[in-house]
């Protein structure tokens, strides 16, 4: 069962969050409130008090190592370490393989996904294409954030489409192009280190509010250093294609969910847009829009 | 590549066929691949039986205009095949 609300983060007792998205509930126990402060900063922008009981329990203890925290529960080795950017990953990882493990009620893709007035534009990538610059750059330029991550199709039509609305993460590799993005105030907001930037989005767009209709664009980020911008239509087999290689959790359903990828990629248009900077990238998605009827 | 050799597609993959265009996807070796129409007829030609020489002698009698990109569009298409474990030559 899908429940309504997107991803929702409540704190059920002064130790513990509870995470759930896509009908799925994930308890972290903590017992500091540095980690609730942490905690917040990761999950703080979702709404909602779940009350159903946690299927999987992770907790962050305070590690030996002065400073340090681990993260347990969630299989092989505990992680430890400060609660910087490299924590933040695991948590993620360690959340969202718990909410998709056995997820079989729709697709997960690993995607961005941003909303132009209430139409949804869905940047699939896998990682290293761009996706959370793109990301970025659409709500710099005025779209409202979404999620940097994840979005989830239930097979269902008539079931909400959930966006994992996280914080921006931004590996230190790419955060030149987007930092410029930011003012230098708005910055001293973020958590950062030598590993990267983890960005509340309203530093970016303050105009936030869930949508889950399905996409009306499919926009795929391609980075290629020193491209020129290009913007060009894809076909529903090139998106097709594309997708099945975001798709996150396609085991736990049959086929994989290959029919229904290719029902979404025959009913939504689709482009891929070829970038190296963010030079020129909103007039192009005006014109974009323009074409799509959108303006 | 040796054009005597015939190409022997993978099982289990799926397959959609869009316009002119497929879309094919390996759930074991969650691999995917997009055939644009050229590609596509290469692909349906290559049933096991015929050689590399003999997908590209029958593309050539139905498209004679195209003749020499027929060949390096054979080779390459089987080239990603084989990158991706999706065919074998025999």
């Amino acid at each position: 069962m899908i429940t309504h609300n997107q991803v929702l983060i409540s704190l059920e007792s002064p130790s513990e969050y509870i995470v759930s998205f896509a009908g799925v509930h994930i308890a972290i126990e903590y017992e500091s409130e540095e980690v609730h402060g942490f905690l917040s900063l990761l999950f703080g922008d979702l709404q909602g008090v779940p009350t159903c009981e946690a299927e999987t329990v992770l907790w962050i203890t305070v590690a030996e190592t002065a400073g340090e925290f681990t993260l347990s529960g969630v299989g092989g080795n505990p992680f430890s370490g400060i609660l910087g950017i490299r924590f933040a990953a695991v948590v993620f990882d360690a959340v969202i393989f718990n909410v998709l493990n056995k997820n079989d009620q729709g697709i997960a893709f690993h995607a961005g996904a941003v909303a132009y007035e209430d139409k949804i534009i869905l940047l699939p990538g896998e990682s290293g294409y761009g996706k959370s610059s793109m990301t970025a750059c659409l709500v710099a330029s005025g779209c409202s954030y979404l999620t940097d991550e994840l979005f989830f199709i239930p097979i269902n039509d008539n079931a909400p489409r959930l966006s994992f609305t996280r914080p921006l993460c931004i590996k230190s590799g790419s955060a030149e192009a987007i930092l410029d993005l930011l003012s230098e105030r708005l910055l001293q907001s973020a958590l950062s280190d030598q590993y990267g930037y983890v960005i509340p989005h309203r530093l970016l767009n303050s105009d936030f509010r869930q949508i889950t209709d399905s996409p009306s664009l499919i926009l795929i980020p391609k980075y290629v250093a020193d491209a020129p911008l290009i913007i060009e239509k894809l076909s529903p087999a090139q998106v097709s294609t594309q997708l099945m290689t975001c798709d996150v959790n396609g085991r736990n359903l049959e086929a994989h969910g290959f029919p229904q990828v290719v029902e979404i990629a025959r009913s939504t248009p689709a482009y891929r847009i070829t970038f190296s900077s963010f030079d020129g990238i909103e007039e192009a998605m005006q014109d974009l829009f323009e074409r799509l009827g959108w303006t | 590549m040796d054009t005597n050799k015939k190409v022997v597609l993978e099982s289990g993959y799926l397959l959609e066929r869009i316009d002119d265009e497929i879309t094919v996807y390996h759930p074991i070796l969650a691999t995917s691949l997009y055939l644009n129409e050229t590609g596509a007829l290469i692909w349906e030609l290559c049933d096991g039986v015929r050689s590399i020489s003999d997908v590209i002698d029958i593309l050539v009698e139905n498209y004679p205009e195209n003749g020499e990109q027929i060949a390096d569009d054979v080779r390459d298409l089987i080239s990603r095949l084989l990158e991706k474990n999706i065919a074998v030559l025999h």
